[in-house]
């Protein structure tokens, strides 16, 4: 592991080098969404360059809590009822299933150790009214061909003894798990770089024009290191994505928010699953190295620049509490640090992604669990930009979507 | 306990020379293991231990030596059992008179809670 990151140190010297002139696809953005799909695209012999304003893996994709998400969690609900969002959550959930087997299969295809654990997950419920909502998304799930079973509390008690034990009950997704945000970002792109991508940093996107000539659409964009040239332009800029739609007058429906994550003293290995809760903000799960992180949702300042950004003690201390009701072990155990990160949210849940209507060459692809669901969007994104599959991006992740209907 | 490594030819009473103009707090004992050493007010645990020839504070669980490593109370590396409380950061304890520090291994178990219907 060590190895492999100092190889991606070594491929990081180009970084610097001046911008190329033209490319084909110019790729905005250096997360996970970015390099992803700057490998996916070099598999398919597509030249790419991805442009980061800072350095690779600063933001959302390196600040993040690292779970995989695939169950049906609050976040994506509109009602107590999930019937009420249907037809969204079984296409959410189906390709679940697809970044399950993605991330399983990823580190064999990259050659590399991204710190992917298939632990399980469990999402506890408190009372009745949240263990029948349980029982309502997992028949969802089940439709969708995820697996995860409802376990009663007294299931409950046998299968996770460390859990509060008045918990009413939880269910359980054998693939949920998580994998290390610090090393997938650099891995990622150290393999699509030798699949021929580029990469330059300190290079902030600042103006985009739009050219449609006789010989095609052609973007030129101004950066904070010069001008560069493509055919065509991917937005994967996260919670900054609005900004650059914006630079060529195209709106796109998300909001940005800054969220906390928590990390605590090692302890000895007690607990195996994540865990995360259906009806209050909490993720939470043992690191191989036994300390635990603490996240789930709970708000930081979502300040856009400075690019550092700062905690609320209120959130540290709800999210801590949170997690002791369900695991009240961690009554002795410490928190060590609490960082923050700024993400980009849906306005209406679902992603998206794909190439805009009304100015093609434009494409978008950002997601809200993004780093579960960040590689596989990618994907998506990488086959319909070669077209080498069956288009199979969901209509509800139109990159129009949030144009007013005249313009679209 | 044993299995320690104490290093050896380790004077317990030396210390860094000071300059003029700064002094060293009182001296007083404290006991590591079942040995007493001598420490000076003002001392971390972690300072006491490694004047004293003890730079591994604590094993992990598969038996590796740990000691100090970041200085500043992050890493979790230093921990010992200080006046019987475990995993206690030897970098960021004070050390104070007749006070007893043990070596510590691998990281103490997660108590259960009595009563564990502990509402946020
Ligand atoms: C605290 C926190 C915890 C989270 N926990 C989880 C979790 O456990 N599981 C999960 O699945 N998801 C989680 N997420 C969400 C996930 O991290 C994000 O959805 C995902 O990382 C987004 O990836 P991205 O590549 O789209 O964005 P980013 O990683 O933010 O990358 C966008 C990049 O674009 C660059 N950029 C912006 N403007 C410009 C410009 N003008 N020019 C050039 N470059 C520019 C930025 O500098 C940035 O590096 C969490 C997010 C946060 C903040
Ligand atoms: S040396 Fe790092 S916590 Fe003490």
């Amino acid at each position: 592991m060590i190895e492999q990151l100092l190889e991606s140190q070594s491929a990081s010297f180009e970084f610097l080098e001046p911008l190329p002139m033209e490319v084909d696809v110019l790729i905005v953005g250096g997360g996970i969404v970015g390099s992803s799909l700057a490998y996916f695209l070099g598999q398919r012999g597509v030249e790419s360059l991805v442009l980061e304003r800072g350095e690779i893996n600063r933001e959302a994709s390196g600040t993040n809590a690292g779970s995989f998400h695939f169950q049906i969690a609050l976040h994506q609900l509109t009602s107590s009822d999930p019937k009420d969002d249907m037809d969204r959550l079984l296409t959410e959930v189906r390709l679940h299933t697809e970044a399950a087997d993605l991330w399983k299969s990823l580190e064999g295809d990259l050659k590399v150790d991204l710190g992917v654990h298939e632990t399980g997950g469990l999402m506890v419920a408190e009372t009745d009214e949240e263990f029948r909502l349980l029982h309502s998304k997992q028949k969802i799930e089940a439709a969708a061909g995820l697996e995860t079973h409802v376990l009663s509390g007294k299931e409950l008690k046998e299968f996770a003894p460390y859990l509060a034990s008045d918990i009413k009950g939880a269910s359980f997704c054998p693939r949920e798990g998580h994998a290390d945000p610090l090393l997938a970002v650099p891995l990622i792109l150290m393999r699509a770089q030798e699949l021929g991508a580029q990469v330059r940093t300190q290079a902030a996107v600042t103006s985009i024009e739009r050219v449609d000539g006789k010989d095609g659409v052609r973007f030129i964009v101004q950066t904070s290191r010069g001008v560069v040239q493509a055919r065509r332009l991917v937005n994967a800029a996260g919670a900054w994505a609005n900004d650059i739609s914006m630079l060529l007058g195209h709106s796109l429906p998300i909001h940005a928010e800054g969220l906390h994550v928590n990390v605590t003293e090692p302890r000895e290995p007690i607990l195996t699953p994540m865990l995360q809760h259906i009806g209050r903000r909490l993720t939470l799960k043992q690191t191989s190295k036994g300390t635990f992180i603490i996240g789930g949702g709970w708000p930081a300042r979502p300040e856009l620049q400075p690019q550092r950004y700062s905690n609320y003690w209120a959130s540290a201390a709800g999210n801590a509490a949170v997690a002791l009701r369900v695991m009240p072990m961690l009554q002795d155990v410490r928190l060590v640090r609490t960082w923050s990160g700024v993400m980009a949210f849906m306005n209406d849940l679902s992603p998206i992604v794909g190439e805009s209507q009304s100015l093609p060459g434009y494409h978008v692809c950002i997601a809200t669990t993004g780093f579960t669901l960040g590689p596989m969007m990618a994907q998506l994104l990488a086959e319909s930009m070669v077209a080498d599959k069956d288009f199979r991006i969901p209509q509800s992740y139109a990159v129009d979507r949030g144009l007013p209907l005249m313009t679209r | 306990m044993t299995g320690w490594r104490r290093s050896e030819g380790v004077n317990p009473q030396s210390r860094m020379p000071l300059p003029e103009g700064v002094s060293r707090g009182a001296q007083f004992s404290v006991v590591v293991n079942d040995e007493k050493v001598s420490a000076f007010e003002g001392e971390s645990v972690a300072t006491v231990l490694m004047a004293n020839g003890y730079p591994i504070m604590r094993t992990t669980q598969k038996g590796e030596p740990r000691g100090v490593f970041c200085g500043m109370g992050v890493c979790f590396d230093c921990l010992v059992i200080v006046d019987e409380v475990p995993n206690s950061r030897a970098c960021m304890t004070w050390a104070a008179p007749d006070m007893r520090i043990i070596q510590q291994q691998g990281l103490t178990r997660m108590r259960v809670q009595e009563d564990d219907s502990f509402d946020a």
